[in-house]
């Protein structure tokens, strides 16, 4: 048995009788859990270690699907409601998936999906009383005389609790796919052995119980779901899943669940703060935030300290190929305390984690030296699935010590204090008129000229490859745009100010809740 | 029709997304515009922000409830 499915199983049974889990305030606890997974294995239990994919919104069956896979050494692979068909269906062609776990909110959405795949699939949902009969039989009618079948897990013998397969360290637990540069989303397979050693270092940091309340306010899609799933079943505290209107203002969510571990982007927190939600002493019960999957402004930290002051804020830093979150740094809202450009610094590696920065020909820079950030250890993904070349583009064996390498494309130095200081993407620092321009500098002046922390800096145009300027986005409707404009020729050089700046009433924001650059240039294109 | 139905109704014909069949005047006045597809997240923040500015309502916005206040008499009901 892997250590990870170990130390959960042993959770699950320990903390039988407490809460695991709460969807939209229903309550179920590990005891119920390890039961209404037996459903599933009745099922599904001759076939095992297959790759499963799990569509829901937010709900119970989805995080059933996920403790199932885990408990039975499967491979689970999120697909979105929210996605586009087309993106789920690729998701579970290229992942072989022949087995869906689906609730019955989303059959519409499974049904489309599904309808051009020409080989068999396996659909499963479940009911423990609700859906209800009807809604089952109506589903049942869907999928007759189709290649496809449909089974109900329904749970039998309230006592009976589910018994492991065998695993290893190698096991792959889940596979993500995120966007790829050719339109193919690349899938990365995390294994048990990858999760194991991140919930070890992670909580060797903050120290989490079986008294924690969870949030959950990413989708399964995006990795950092899986860290508020795998730490509060591995400490036996209880998930806390809001439906997805409630993350628009969750105030009355945190009370409600009285969160203790509050986990998102920084740019939920933005939306919380236009929202006023983020009005001092507004959240005491939150011990933990933590943010990660965009640079976290210091002003948004300081105002998140007032609102939430009982709280240890940790900005986490990590891709999805090395499990989540990789290096850590605790925010400290005192008056000596500087920040590059205005953003918190992502800190040091946690737990086993090693990390180096190099050049460009991929030698070992020393420290103080700015390049790309590239990262070791039992938490890096064994490689892409089927995809051979950008294995090679992405991973390297450091020739000196024969040590494997994952190549994040973050650009950061080392600073001895505050540890890695994000300075942008590889990509995002461009030329223009043969100047090196960071558009995370840039964003930095426009932040505090413009009081809000969501700006966005664009290259644009691009002519034959060449990028002509820059363009910025503000969301504040206060603002005067040539007051805006006056301020940058104070505070940047010719080359580094915005040709356009463009007022918007809101940030558009991807399926992840990042801020959407795609977007912000397909409205530049479309305003051309 | 009052004032606060008025301003309400005009913002959220402002927001609402493009490419959408939905009319305003036909939509249960009860159910949650976003989950119907008439408003994304975004739109229905910026809806509350303008109306906040546009109403003399002494509203906190720290009080909305998604359940409660995304539908049309939802909105009405707060900003009233």
């Amino acid at each position: 048995m892997s250590f990870l499915q170990d130390a959960l199983y042993n959770s699950f049974i320990r903390h039988k009788d407490l809460q695991a889990l709460s969807v939209h305030n229903t309550k179920y606890s590990y005891q119920e859990i390890l039961n209404y997974a037996c459903a599933f294995d009745s099922i599904l239990g001759n076939q095992t270690l297959d790759r499963i994919a799990i569509l829901g919104d937010r709900s119970l069956t989805s995080y059933l699907g996920v403790a199932y896979s885990l408990l039975s050494g499967s491979t689970f692979v999120p697909i979105n409601p929210t996605f586009p068909i087309e993106q789920n269906r690729k998701i579970i062609q290229l992942s072989d998936a022949k087995t869906i776990i689906f609730d019955i909110a989303s059959l519409q959405t499974i049904k489309s999906i599904i309808s051009d795949i020409e080989t068999p699939l396996k659909l499963l949902t479940f009911s423990n009383g609700n859906p209800r009969n009807r809604e089952i039989n109506d589903a049942i009618k869907e999928f007759e005389g189709t290649i496809h079948t449909l089974h109900i897990a329904k749970p039998q013998n309230k006592k009976e609790v589910f018994q492991p397969n065998e695993t290893s360290e190698e096991t792959e637990l889940y596979i993500l796919f995120t966007s790829g540069t050719t339109g193919t989303p690349k899938g990365v397979p995390i294994t048990h052995g990858n999760i194991g050693s991140y919930l070890t270092g992670i909580n060797e940091t903050l120290k989490l119980s079986k008294n924690d309340r969870f949030s959950q306010t990413f989708d399964l899609t995006f990795d950092l779901s899986m860290h508020d799933i795998f730490l509060s079943w591995f400490v036996g505290g209880c998930l806390c899943v809001p439906a997805r209107l409630e993350m628009l203002a969750p105030k009355r969510y945190i009370e409600r669940e009285q969160i203790t571990v509050w986990f998102s982007v920084p740019s939920a927190a933005v939306m919380m703060k236009q929202m006023k939600q983020l009005e001092p002493n507004s959240y005491p019960t939150i011990q933990h935030s933590l943010f990660c999957g965009e640079a976290l402004p210091a002003n948004l930290a300081s105002t998140w300290q007032t609102a939430a002051p009982n709280s240890k804020i940790t900005n986490l830093y990590g891709p999805t190929e090395a499990t989540i979150a990789f290096t850590y740094h605790e925010f400290k809202d005192t008056p000596e305390t500087t920040h590059i450009n205005g953003i918190v610094a992502i800190g040091k590696p946690f737990g086993d984690n090693k990390a180096i920065i190099c050049n460009d020909n991929l030698d070992v820079l020393p420290i103080g030296e700015e390049g790309e950030l590239c990262l070791s250890g039992k938490q890096i993904t064994p490689g892409y699935l089927n995809n051979k070349q950008q294995n090679s583009e992405c991973f390297f064996i450091e020739e000196k010590t024969g040590i494997k390498w994952y190549r994040t494309g973050d650009r950061v130095y080392y600073d001895k204090e505050d540890g890695y200081i994000y300075m942008g993407r590889m990509d995002h620092q461009i030329k223009i008129l043969g100047y090196r321009v960071e558009l995370i500098e840039i964003e930095n002046v426009l932040r505090n000229i413009s009081d809000t922390e969501h700006v966005a800096a664009i290259p644009w145009p691009i002519s034959n490859g060449l990028i002509q300027g820059i363009v910025a986005f503000i969301v504040n409707p206060n603002i005067d745009i040539n007051v805006i404009k006056e301020q940058c020729k104070l505070e940047l050089a010719h080359y580094k100010r915005p040709s356009s700046i463009y007022k918007l009433d809101a940030m558009p924001l991807n399926s992840n809740g990042k801020i959407d650059r795609n977007k912000l240039k397909q409205h530049l294109i479309e305003s051309k | 029709m009052t004032n606060i139905n008025n301003i309400v109704l005009d913002a959220i014909k402002r927001a609402q997304q493009t490419g959408t069949d939905f009319d305003i005047n036909t939509v249960d006045q009860d159910v949650s515009l976003i989950e119907i597809g008439v408003l994304d997240s975004l739109a229905f923040v910026n809806i509350v922000l303008e109306l906040e500015g546009l109403t003399n309502a002494s509203v906190s916005l720290a009080d909305i409830d998604p359940f409660e206040h995304t539908s049309l008499n939802g909105l009405i009901s707060f900003f009233s």
